[in-house]
Parts: structure tokens; C-alpha cells; sequence
């Protein structure tokens, strides 16, 4: 079997940058997942529900600094048989991301 | 966990929700007034009474992702069920983040962290899927992304 091939989209792109700021070496660790998310060698998330059968869309936890686990990054992502994009990535501060901010963060990006 | 009739899964597993949500206040109530000994046999019993919900709950959302994904449940039955978990589910976890200070010994503490985890992620994903805005977010995006690359 063919493995995806990683893309990402310029509004993940940017919001990444902006993450790198703090976090020097997130991007390599992003990288890697998403290659890992590919090639089936780690556990794909939660699965969204806003897809289809081909397109389906995925959310999963990136460590982010020295933060530990309490808050970090999550990645959303599409996976088809050909590819995995990177569509969003946003960081998550308090222990209760609220889904308007996370709306916000997202939307900013993506204009 | 599988789900054929939706609503009445739906209504089922906010049954088991409520059901989580008992058990854990009646933990949260009885670790205040416990000797050690006694909190730490009850504690094991509710670590694992609630491993089991949370077991349950994250297989219920993640087949309700499936099952919407294929449009066999319709988005609005799906979001309104989700809205009522993320809810739910938050309170939950924020439950049993107070817990987790309570925990007799670290390998307890270790595991209420880990259920209070879990639980979060459970709420921060049906938050998601029960988002109308975050779906038409999303395939924004996935179009933008497309169309630029039909561009060239």
C-alpha cells in the first residue's frame, strides 16, 4: 500500500509559525507525526465526524514545550487514501478550550 | 459499542453519562470523610467503575464520528447528542481534576490523572463534532486547499 503523502494548508502553515515562536522544536515534532499518522505507526485520534466515507477528519494531541500534558497543541487533520493535510493547528492554554476561541484562532489564520 | 438506533443509543449512553455522574460525586462526597485505608479501597472501586464508563463513552463517540461520517445519523441528531456529552463531559473532568489532590497514593493519583484526561478529550471532541461553525470551518478549508491546488 501507498503511503499518504503529508501536505498542509497555508492557514496551518501560519498558525504553526506562530506556535514555533515558543516552541522552537515543534515543528520537526509536528512533522513527524503527521508522517507517523501516514504510515499508521501511531494511533490516528478522534475521529470528527464531519467527512465522509474517503474523507475523514481527525483530531490529535501535540506535546507543546515544557507545558506537559495538562495543555499542548492539537492538530486537525483530513486523511483520504491519497493524502493527509494538515488543516488546523491551535494551542490549547487552560483546561477548558473554549470552542469559540478555538473558532477564533482558526478563522484569523485561515483569512 | 455498536449503534443502529442513534437517538435511543444516544439516550442509553447519556443514561451511562448520568450514571458516571453519580458515581462520581458520590466518590468526591465519600473522600472527604474516609479514613486512608477505606479511601483507597474505594477509590480502586470508583477508578474502575469509571475506567469502564469512560471505556464505553469514547467507543460511543468515536462510532457516532463513523456513523455521521457516513451520514447514517444526520448531522443534527449527531451534534445535539455531542453538545450534551462536551457539557456533561466537562463537568466530569473537572470533577475528577478535584480528585485528583484527594488520590491516597501516587499510583492512584496516576490513574484519576488519566481518567481526567481521557475524560477531557472525550468533551473537547464532541464539543467539536457538535459545532455547526467548526464543520462549515473545516470544509472551508479542505475546499481552499483543494481549489489551490486546482489553481496550480
Amino acid at each position: 500500500m501507498v503511503e499518504p503523502k503529508v501536505e498542509w494548508t497555508d492557514t496551518f502553515q501560519r498558525q504553526l509559525r506562530k506556535l514555533c515562536r515558543k516552541d522552537q522544536v515543534l515543528k520537526d515534532r509536528v512533522i513527524d507525526l503527521l508522517h507517523d499518522l501516514a504510515q499508521d505507526k501511531v494511533v490516528k485520534g478522534n475521529r470528527l465526524g464531519i467527512g465522509s466515507d474517503k474523507h475523514v477528519v481527525f483530531k490529535v494531541r501535540v506535546a507543546l514545550g515544557n507545558r506537559g500534558k495538562r495543555s499542548g497543541a492539537r492538530v486537525i487533520y483530513l486523511r483520504t487514501s491519497n493524502y493527509l493535510i494538515a488543516l488546523f493547528i491551535y494551542s490549547k492554554k487552560d483546561s477548558e478550550p473554549s470552542i469559540n476561541k478555538i473558532l477564533q484562532a482558526c478563522e484569523q489564520a485561515a483569512t | 459499542m455498536i449503534i443502529t438506533q442513534p437517538p435511543t443509543g444516544g439516550n442509553a449512553i447519556l443514561g451511562d453519562v448520568s450514571d458516571m455522574q453519580a458515581t462520581i460525586a458520590e466518590w468526591f462526597d465519600t473522600t472527604s470523610k474516609d479514613t486512608w485505608r477505606s479511601r483507597k479501597k474505594r477509590s480502586v472501586a470508583y477508578v474502575q467503575k469509571v475506567e469502564h464508563a469512560i471505556n464505553d463513552l469514547a467507543d460511543y463517540v468515536d462510532e457516532m464520528g463513523v456513523l455521521m461520517d457516513q451520514a447514517r445519523v444526520t448531522s443534527d441528531e449527531g451534534r445535539e447528542i455531542m453538545a450534551n456529552i462536551a457539557e456533561r463531559g466537562y463537568d466530569l473532568a473537572r470533577r475528577l481534576d478535584k480528585l485528583i489532590e484527594r488520590a491516597p497514593n501516587p499510583q492512584l493519583k496516576g490513574k484519576i490523572e488519566d481518567l481526567f484526561f481521557r475524560m477531557e478529550d472525550i468533551a473537547e471532541t464532541a464539543e467539536l463534532v457538535s459545532s455547526k461553525e467548526f464543520e462549515h470551518l473545516v470544509n472551508l478549508e479542505i475546499k481552499r486547499f483543494f481549489d489551490g491546488r486546482a489553481k496550480g
